[in-house]
């Protein structure tokens, strides 16, 4: 159940209010309510899809359970990793891999003349496996790597795998963050917790709603038929896609986050407004966080990190982004724009451009190189096929072909500009004046009270409720 | 707990309290709509009452001149086609002027988009309905799209979503008429530039069953109106399968289908195209005469 459903909106509150009619001293009961909540929502897209939930669940659980007790025998700690991981990974392979894999084999053996051909799999992608399948190995992981004790009740860590506020789109929480949370006994109810959750909820409805929904009427006319449009026109609609999937992901995030306070819990940061970044490293220290976070602890530092030859460090880079676009989905396009940051980064550690220590004029000039850097991209990660995004991106670069900037209706525009303009102050105040512009956080109770309601206003008069599904949900 | 869920509660109020002011004000702006869509909204929906009603998408709105119609056939007519929308927006419309008149004949200008193939989300075609929800049979149209519609419709702010600027513009400053008999000619030609060099790829055509529905209850609901399918010029032409269904419903119900979409007249014409999907003025009323021709050639329909 996504959280900008009517459907959410209703059951939610039932939720909410039946959490909190069990005591807080039956904590065990209020996991268990928990655990149930979580696999009947996740349920909800498709309820076989739980079966392969609780699959890497047990693999993980029993694994790092085995790896615990075999402390002194390495070998052998190893081997149960190895086939851990391989297991947990099976059914993301599968669903996700096998037919961007057989595809490319055939191809590729077809060029050389060979003919040999295995069936498609008409699968659906279960909803959220990348993230649950990354929060799972992380656990297992840090048990391997002796960051924290394995976790012997399995309801516990069952939970924590399938904690309904981030199960679809992450965050990818850690369990050493998340696990303490839940054997804990919670307060009854923590008041100004649950308020910050109401206004992460809201911000990120509007986020969603408002911004992202409204601007992808646009991005949706004009990149799927790119060729009838001018080249302005096709780089309007790759900034707005910027905007788009920015605006959709980090909105589901902070809704996420919002639900988890709600119910007494912190999850992890995901976004610290990455499009103020000043390189392609600063970006992703503010982009999917937790993600990057992931990447950083399980991929780069084990092969090595910085702590080695200048040249393996940046085959560390190129590797760790090529995973991270591989994550993303089974498409050359992804590799691709897992390579363009990689590649870039590279670039910016050689010519040492990854901290800032320019004035404003030279801080502003990176910032808005890097935004480009990162919107073009993004038109790779949007575009379906790679002759496509170089088609988007010849257009743009086509000087003949550019003409008129197409507007969609002038109701329509003025959605866009307001939803963007809105989303560009809050973005800039939080981060250059974090105490100037506080209009959900004023002290005055009137301001606090006109700003809920005004934003809720605004994303019932102006929000798109369609069915629109969040984009990272793909993943 | 308490504090929080009397906070709750007082904010729900509030929320409330504007929702109910919205419900008293929007409604009256669009009555008093001065012209735009508003206008012309309204009076499609309360007052068309001319001998022929046009409906479709914005290719019936760019399409059809009305006066050449009524100099044509010696009727009075009215466009209705509306932006964007399809079979599902203009059989609510169908409907709530079958209340008050029922025309002589409706011409349906088809864009499988809109009208045929899914893909498309079905919610946007129930925009321009909300204003009129509480009128007999709109609602079953809401519900057949979302059944969790009627919630939704007890908003007045959700029932107004996305169109309380235009309604405000309509009232005090339209920012375009409301055409002529509905029309809205496109002047200017075709841009050669953004032409695509490049040809779509065919992808598999599957049809809406919903909105096959809607095309069954138009039929069967058309009385003694005279229904005429068009398919109007487009410059790079249709593909024949996309309105299979639709054509064979035709025939088995004794309805012209006129197909102009393959034409040689128009097809890749730049003169008569001011974008790939819409005629010009200019051929907008070449069009039209070419089809008053039709329909008298093949004595579908006879001056009056």
């Amino acid at each position: 159940m996504i959280f900008n459903s009517f459907n959410f909106l209703v059951v939610f509150p039932l939720l909410f209010l039946l959490y909190y009619a069990i005591p807080a001293k039956r904590q065990a009961w209020r996991n268990v309510y928990l655990l149930v909540v979580s696999y009947l929502l996740y349920m909800n897209f498709r309820p076989s899809y739980a079966v392969i939930l609780l699959g890497v669940t047990m693999i993980t659980y029993t694994a790092a359970r085995i790896v615990e007790r075999r402390e002194n025998l390495a070998g052998v700690r190893k081997n149960i990793l190895i086939v851990g991981v391989l297991l947990t990974l099976l059914p993301l392979l599968v669903f996700k891999y096998y037919n961007f894999i057989n595809t490319s084999c055939m191809s590729l053996l077809s060029e050389v003349g060979m003919r040999f051909e295995l069936p498609g799999l008409n699968w659906a992608v279960p909803v959220g496996i990348s993230f649950f399948t990354f929060q799972a190995l992380s656990y297992l992981w840090d048990v391997y790597y002796g960051k924290m004790k394995a976790e012997r009740n399995f309801l516990h860590y069952a939970l924590y795998v399938s904690f309904f506020p981030s199960i679809v789109s992450g965050p990818i929480n850690k369990a050493s963050l998340i696990l303490p949370q839940i054997k804990a006994l919670r307060p009854y109810f923590d008041y100004s917790k649950a308020v910050a959750g109401l206004k992460c909820m809201l911000w990120g409805m509007f986020m969603k709603v408002v911004v992202a929904d409204r601007v992808a009427l646009y991005v949706d006319t004009v990149l799927p038929r790119y060729e009838n449009y001018s080249g302005l026109s096709c780089f309007a609609a790759s900034l707005l896609y910027s905007v788009q999937i920015y605006a959709d992901f980090a909105g589901y995030s902070l809704m996420a986050i919002g639900v988890g306070k709600l119910l007494g819990f912190e999850l992890t940061e995901n976004f610290r407004r990455p499009y103020l970044s000043y390189s392609v490293t600063d970006f992703w220290r503010r982009w999917h966080i937790s993600l990057s976070t992931w990447l950083k602890d399980y991929v780069y530092i084990p092969l090595g990190g910085s702590r080695c030859s200048r040249l393996r460090n940046y085959w560390n880079i190129i590797v760790t982004f090529l995973v991270s676009g591989i994550w993303h989905g089974a498409n050359w396009t992804f590799i691709v724009w897992g390579l363009w940051h990689g590649v870039f980064q590279v670039v910016e550690k050689a010519l040492n451009q990854q901290k800032c220590r320019y004035g404003t004029f030279g801080k502003t000039l990176k910032i808005v190189i890097t935004f480009l850097l990162v919107n073009f991209a993004w038109i790779f990660f949007r575009m379906p096929t790679l002759g496509d995004a170089c088609g988007v991106i010849g257009r743009i670069f086509d000087i003949s072909a550019w003409g008129g900037l197409y507007l969609p209706e002038k109701t329509n525009t003025l959605f866009i500009v307001m939803g963007v303009v809105m989303l560009a102050v809050k973005d800039l105040a939080d981060e250059y004046r974090p105490g100037g512009l506080r209009l959900m956080d004023s002290r005055h109770l009137g301001v606090r009270w006109a700003a809920y309601l005004f934003l809720t206003v605004l994303i019932l008069l102006t929000g798109v409720f369609d069915a629109g599904q969040f984009i990272y949900a793909n993943f | 707990m308490r504090k929080f869920l009397i906070r709750i509660f007082v904010f729900a109020c509030l929320l409330f309290a504007v929702d109910a002011l919205a419900g008293l004000v929007f409604p009256k702006l669009v009555a008093d709509a001065k012209g735009g869509d508003n206008r012309r909204n309204n009076y499609i929906c309360e007052k068309a009452d001319e001998d022929i009603l046009v409906y479709g998408s914005s290719r019936a709105i760019h399409h059809y001149n009305p006066l050449i119609i009524e100099d044509s056939l010696g009727m009075t007519c009215y466009n209705c086609g509306q932006d964007g929308n399809g079979i599902i927006l203009n059989y609510g419309r169908f409907e709530m002027i079958s209340r008050h008149h029922e025309p002589k004949v409706v011409i349906y200008d088809v864009l499988p988009g809109f009208d045929l193939t899914a893909g498309d989300d079905n919610h946007k075609y129930l925009g321009w309905l909300k204003a009129y929800y509480d009128r007999d049979s709109i609602p079953q149209i809401f519900a057949s799209v979302d059944r969790t519609e009627k919630y939704k419709m007890m908003s007045n702010l959700y029932r107004y979503n996305s169109r309380f600027v235009q309604i405000v513009s309509d009232c005090v400053r339209p920012l375009q008429s409301s055409g002529i008999n509905g029309y809205r000619p496109l002047e200017g030609e075709m841009d050669r530039m953004k032409i695509s060099k490049k040809k779509a790829a065919e992808q598999e055509v599957r049809f809406d069953s919903l909105k096959l529905y809607y095309w069954r209850k138009l039929i069967s609901h058309r009385g003694n109106c005279r229904l005429i399918i068009v398919i109007s010029p487009t410059w790079d032409g249709m593909r024949q399968d996309e309105y299979l269904p639709l054509k064979k419903m035709c025939e088995e119900n004794g309805i012209p289908f006129i197909n102009f979409s393959n034409n040689p007249k128009y097809l890749r014409n730049y003169a008569y195209f001011k974008d790939g999907a819409h005629l010009n003025s200019r051929g907008a009323d070449e069009f039209t005469r070419d089809l008053m021709h039709e329909l008298k050639k093949n004595k579908i329909l006879q001056a009056e």
